[in-house]
């Protein structure tokens, strides 16, 4: 005999998608753009204040270039800042011709070293 | 001192939501379906020993016949996967993943979500099918192993990502005050027990107490469920006045309205459970239930099974149960550096954490 786990159905103490409430799903836009910032230099409910607000910075960038790509997830990796080892910034999927992309990056380093001088000054 | 920041265009269609163990009745391991769009996956979450939760256990079981699929560890950042397991001839079936954005490591090192693919041959390469939001990913499956047994990819929801509802809670499988009848044989003599659902535990009860009756139109073909209700179930032994709060499979006892009111609840959320229910109990929370002793005067703010953490204005004071003792979580440091979700902690009524067994510092 097969001992395969696959041959009996466990109890399942929850599951995703409950068929009945399909038809309640209301339609919702198919991607979004999100902001993930860590490291060292950032506390957890720091980083999330932080992360929204450079959320909000690339959100109104990229509408502002009118340049994003409804498709993103395939273009190729953008390459890193380089220029300070503090500060890794990696942009995806966003579209940005190089021009735009370096004045995206000068600005999200700016936000980040202010708000990095703000909580050197608050201590 | 470093600062890693990702921006990242993602696809929700994709994006499937993960569930909370810590909110579902019962303890660990528990068992998720989880049908996607064209596959069918059963995720078995249970906990791994010790306090933190920045490592993950991913395991991938496959049915036979099934075969070229992978989960990969996903780093947003570096835009590709740092490690991964599969089912193709020599691939690993078993890994542990760290957490991105962990402090002192590198940026683009860690992981901030699994990706489940298939391996395809034009492009060669994995492609990306399923995965999970990174912050719910972390912070519910955090400190566990997570099985993915990966049952077939012929058929499944035909839902996307942003199609699948989300789930709601207390996850329970049956509703409050079901009636389950159980009929057995033992040494030719025919019993019947009578069990009554309450937060998703089923408790027995004898027949005729609070009203059971074996004969009511209403009792259902008895089912396993768990012995213990979801977090924020409020329970009295039926003719004892005393409320008590169940958190982590724990009661917490409510000395009076004024401490109920001030935790956020009503009194009629109170639920009736059978005499001596709360013998069924475990003496500790599970491990890994965060906890938080009510302060001060309390005045009523609404329901508050979670704390916002310090940006909330709120008092640090956690302890965790870990290894069936209760730590103190020293500081907001310690909370971090142990990945412990400040959503996660749940505040109970001032001086119920003296009776529990104390454990060192965190």
């Amino acid at each position: 005999m097969d001992d395969s786990p696959f041959d009996e159905a466990l109890p399942l103490d929850g599951v995703v998608g409950n068929l009945e409430d399909l038809v309640e799903v209301p339609p919702i836009g198919e991607g979004v753009l999100e902001v993930f910032v860590s490291g060292d230099a950032v506390s957890g409910s720091g980083a999330v204040g932080l992360a929204r607000d450079l959320e909000q910075l690339v959100h109104e960038f990229v509408r502002r270039s009118g340049s994003i790509r409804a498709e993103g997830t395939r273009v190729p990796e953008t390459p890193r800042s380089g220029e300070d080892e503090e500060l890794d910034i990696a942009l995806h999927g966003l579209g940005l011709d190089p021009d735009a992309e370096t004045e995206l990056h000068h600005l999200i380093r700016g936000r980040i070293l202010g708000y990095l001088a703000g909580g050197e000054e608050g201590r | 001192m470093t600062v890693c920041v990702t921006a990242d265009y993602l696809d929700l269609r994709s994006r499937y939501p993960v569930l909370d163990p810590r909110r579902i009745a019962g303890a660990y391991p528990f068992g998720f379906g989880y049908p996607f769009a064209r596959d069918e996956v059963s995720i078995y979450v249970e906990r791994r020993p010790g306090p933190s939760g920045c490592q993950m256990e991913v395991v991938l079981e496959s049915a036979p016949g099934l075969n070229k699929k992978g989960i990969l560890a996903w780093n947003f950042h570096g835009h590709t996967f740092v490690d991964y397991v599969g089912n193709r001839a020599g691939d690993e079936t078993s890994m542990v993943i760290r957490k991105e954005g962990i402090r002192g490591r590198a940026c683009g090192t860690g992981t901030d979500t699994v990706v489940l693919g298939r391996w395809d041959l034009d492009p060669v390469g994995w492609q990306a099918q399923y995965y999970f939001p990174p912050q719910d990913f972390w912070d519910f499956w955090g400190g566990c192993k997570v099985t993915f047994e990966w049952t077939t990819d012929r058929r499944g929801s035909g839902l996307s990502g942003t199609q699948t509802p989300q789930p709601t809670y207390p996850g329970v499988r049956k509703p409050d005050y079901t009636l389950m009848r159980k009929d057995e044989t033992l040494r030719g003599i025919e019993f019947t027990s009578l069990f009554l659902v309450v937060g998703g535990a089923a408790f027995p009860i004898y027949e005729g107490e609070m009203g059971a009756s074996s004969a009511s139109p209403s009792i259902i073909p008895f089912e396993s469920l768990p012995s213990t209700p979801a977090d924020g179930t409020l329970v009295r032994q039926t003719n004892i006045e005393e409320v008590d709060v169940i958190y982590g499979g724990y009661p917490f006892p409510i000395s009076d309205p004024q401490t109920l009111y001030g935790l956020g609840f009503d009194w009629r959320q109170v639920r009736e459970i059978p005499s001596g229910g709360l013998k069924q109990l475990p003496g500790m929370p599970i491990d890994g239930t965060l906890l938080k002793q009510q302060k001060g005067t309390p005045r009523f703010e609404g329901p508050r099974h979670t704390f916002p953490g310090p940006a909330g204005g709120g008092d640090p004071e956690v302890y965790l149960v870990d290894n069936q003792q209760l730590r103190h979580v020293t500081s907001t440091e310690a909370m971090e550096e142990n990945c412990l979700p400040w959503r996660h902690v749940r505040t109970v009524p001032e001086h119920t954490l003296a009776s529990l067994e104390p454990g060192p510092d965190l």
